[in-house]
């Protein structure tokens, strides 16, 4: 970009660099194909990567050849996704479903598009098609209409037919540096410079991760539950194992704790679900269209239910980052290298405590109820479960030193 | 944005610009009405992404200027104004419509995000035609397109233009419809419309009369009334070659009373099963007598006949009772012929001209022709 006037470039993609140039050449060298499949963890880009793809081939006043001006109507929109010839599918319940597919997505790929020359159909969290989705999916892949792009964001490609894959060009989207996290740590507003390193550590490539570790909590106003902040929340998980020692009867209080956590970042999901239906219905005149608030209730639904998961995976991962600090400070490593290197001192209290097999039964025991909870178990009782046992774990180096 | 209209047009206006407001969950400004003063006309306009209406209105406009209000809301508003003059005018961001002792504030909705709607180009194919003969054609050929979304290209109406004539046709695989209108534009051109876009400038058609102006393009076809325009988007790909599927002769044919055979169709066809159309109805053919017969041992059987002149052998053929009286009400002529080749192959229904009708009007029954695929009995 000469001119320092000019807006960011649509391919401006944090961490995707490598993607954002194939998407560019391919607009540049007019081989866009047909599909890709944007294979990578969710939410590290493919949304800014979809969309800049969307305004690189309807922009009317491109800048060059596969670098869209980034200030006309057309590119706003695509960046906003509420251009015309841009749709996401996003699924409603739990799986994309075969009707939804027929009635919606290849209705919309076969309509010509009256502004912007392409159409891009992306498909987020592709990898949910369930097979009857799949198969009729592949029948409309097959045939693919003209100037027409199918963006497939897909995590797991072993979920999706290789007869879908195969069809896509693959474009990789990486887990973000610790230096783009770093950045965005700094635009989430965690100032401070060690709170965003623990940050940076814990979010392991993930923006996501990292969005919800720089959430500031907020007080509990009226009809609104109390939130800690993200990373007070990271150190109430990796408190734990020390307080378990501690305190008598923690393990249910710490239980209680985690699922007031969940209860009070779901209420925030539920509340966004919730505004925006509202903001939607302000739209419609008074009432929404049956469909649509059928389509946006199933959708909300279905995020507070992975918001419930996602907390208590994260809590469980906080667990798991923790006790593997300890087994590495605890056998000598470097503890610069721990994600949790704030707190060495906490981290060699712990590894003493449990001594190496006590940690690695303990790992195991998380990752037993991490496995468990993806099949649907009660959380509360799995959660009390897993605790129980860990404190009984911390007792187990005394009577070894009692030997 | 500011202007005063006249009650009664302004709602005419926002009533006709509503019926194409969308609903897409992402993309909320499609459930919005554009309006835009410019000059002393307010244009309406709003789209659902596949259909697009507009039209024009003269006001007394104060202020140029466009807004987007809640369609819905707007359309309650309108239904319910006074008999008084409309004045409106944008303040912030709100619409306040005056009528009359009655007042409103409607929240405005982000107009940037209303998608640009298409303009004809010069290179389109236009023509014009009857509005009634237009709304003829779309009712006859329409109702034979699929409504099974698997296959996108049945669910639309084929617009065939060449020099001189308009040829629209739909199938959906078990039945095809087509018919010939004559066409003042020279250009050939073809068109895949969505059935439900076609039907709705039917509608637009029977409503408002005259003259309809037929745009085609190579990604759209418009359809403008006057000041009014719809425009619809196209469907995709590659539609049959449905031509080798019309049979050149026939072996046998039976003419009929339209009006009579459908009423002898709708009567037998009873004893099929209430909640599928896939008891197939009979036709027994002989030289002057149609024996219609359906059921089967387990549901109760049903019969009658009625006088047809057949050509040929006698036959006995089955058809879907739906299929065939769909053919029958859309072919518009007192008597109809049935051309059969045998019980397997398709039968052709085209309208017969009476014996009294001038030539012009023998064109007319002429043009049209439904082929429908028998049931294997």
């Amino acid at each position: 970009m000469a001119a320092g006037v000019d807006p960011a470039s649509v391919w401006d993609i944090p961490a995707q660099a490598h993607a954002a140039e194939a998407l560019r050449g391919a607009v540049a060298r007019g081989e866009v194909g047909h599909a890709w499949a944007f294979v990578g963890p969710a939410g590290v880009g493919q949304e800014a990567a979809a969309r800049g793809l969307a305004a690189a081939l309807n922009c009317p006043a491109p800048r060059a050849p596969g670098e869209p001006c980034g200030r006309c109507s057309v590119c706003d929109r695509c960046r906003r996704g509420a251009f015309a010839a841009y749709t996401e599918f996003t699924p409603t319940g739990a799986t994309h479903r075969v009707d939804d597919v027929r009635g919606t997505w290849l209705v919309t790929a076969s309509r010509s598009t009256t502004e912007g020359s392409w159409k891009i159909l992306r498909v987020v969290d592709a990898d949910r098609m369930n097979e009857a989705a799949a198969n009729a999916f592949l029948k409309g892949l097959e045939e693919p209409p003209e100037r027409t792009v199918w963006i497939l964001d897909v995590a797991d490609p072993d979920e999706l037919p290789d007869t879908i894959l195969s069809r896509c060009r693959s474009l990789m989207f990486a887990a973000w540096a610790p230096a783009d996290l770093d950045a965005q740590g700094l635009r989430l507003g965690l100032d401070d410079p060690a709170d965003r390193a623990l940050a940076v550590r814990v979010a392991a490539g993930s923006p996501a991760a990292l969005a919800r570790l720089a959430d500031p909590g907020e007080v509990g106003a009226k009809g609104s539950v109390a939130r800690s902040s993200g990373l007070a929340y990271l150190r109430a998980h990796r408190d734990i194992p020390a307080r378990l020692r501690a305190e008598k009867g923690f393990a249910l209080s710490a239980a209680r704790a985690i699922d007031d956590e969940v209860k009070a970042r779901t209420a925030l999901v539920k509340d966004e679900g919730r505004a925006e239906l509202a903001d939607l219905a302000q739209s419609y005149g008074d009432e929404l269209p049956r469909g649509i608030a059928k389509q946006i209730e199933e959708r909300n639904a279905r995020r507070e239910r992975e918001a419930r998961t996602l907390v208590v995976q994260a809590a469980l991962d906080d667990l798991l980052s923790w006790y593997r600090d300890c087994l590495l400070v605890g056998a000598g490593g470097d503890p610069a290298d721990a994600l949790h290197a704030d707190a060495v001192d906490a981290l060699r209290a712990d590894a003493r405590a449990l001594g190496a097999a006590g940690i690695l039964r303990a790992v195991d025991l998380v990752l037993a109820t991490r496995a468990e909870l993806e099949r649907n178990l009660q959380v509360g009782l799995a959660l009390e479960a897993l605790l129980l046992e860990l404190s009984t774990l911390t007792m187990a180096p005394l009577r070894a030193g009692s030997r | 944005m500011k202007f005063r209209a006249e009650r009664s047009e302004f709602a005419d206006a926002a009533m006709w610009a509503l019926r194409t407001v969308g609903a897409r969950a992402t993309l909320p400004a499609l459930s919005g009405v554009k309006l835009e003063v410019s000059g002393d006309r307010l244009s309406l306009s709003s789209t659902d992404l596949e259909i697009a209406s507009e039209l024009s209105v003269a006001v007394q406009a104060d202020r140029d200027g466009m807004a987007l209000v809640p369609g819905r809301l707007l359309g309650d508003v309108v239904r319910s104004l006074p008999n008084a003059a409309v004045s409106a005018e944008v303040d912030g961001d709100r619409l306040h419509l005056v009528c009359g002792r009655a007042q409103f504030a409607l929240r405005l909705m982000p107009v940037e995000d209303f998608p640009a709607l298409p303009q004809i180009s010069e290179q389109a194919a236009i023509a014009v035609m009857k509005a009634e003969e237009f709304a003829r054609t779309v009712a006859q050929v329409a109702r034979a397109s699929s409504t099974d979304d698997a296959r996108p290209v049945l669910t639309g109406v084929s617009l065939e233009a060449s020099a001189g004539s308009l040829t629209a046709a739909a199938t959906d695989s078990y039945r095809l419809a087509v018919r010939t209108v004559p066409w003042d534009a020279g250009a050939e051109t073809t068109a895949l419309v969505p059935r439900r876009a076609l039907d709705e400038a039917r509608r637009s058609a029977e409503q408002l009369g005259a003259e309809v102006r037929i745009a085609i393009e190579p990604s759209q076809v418009t359809f403008t009334f006057g000041d009014r325009r719809l425009t619809s988007r196209l469907i995709e790909g590659k539609y049959p070659d449905y031509r080798q599927l019309i049979p050149v002769g026939f072996e046998r044919r039976l003419a009929v009373d339209r009006a009579e055979l459908m009423e002898v169709v709708r009567r037998v066809s009873v004893v099929g099963e209430s909640n599928t159309t896939a008891t197939p109805v009979t036709l027994h053919v002989t030289s002057d007598t149609v024996r219609v017969t359906a059921g089967s041992g387990e549901v109760g059987q049903a019969e009658e006949s009625l006088p047809g002149t057949l050509e040929g052998e006698p036959i006995e053929i089955g058809f879907n009772p739906r299929y065939l009286s769909d053919g029958l009400d859309v072919a518009v002529s007192e008597r109809v012929v049935l051309e059969f080749r045998d019980e397997l192959k398709p039968a052709v229904l085209r309208p017969a001209p009476a014996d009294d009708q001038d030539d012009s009007a023998k064109e007319q029954v002429a043009d049209f022709l439904y082929l429908l695929m028998p049931v294997r009995l």
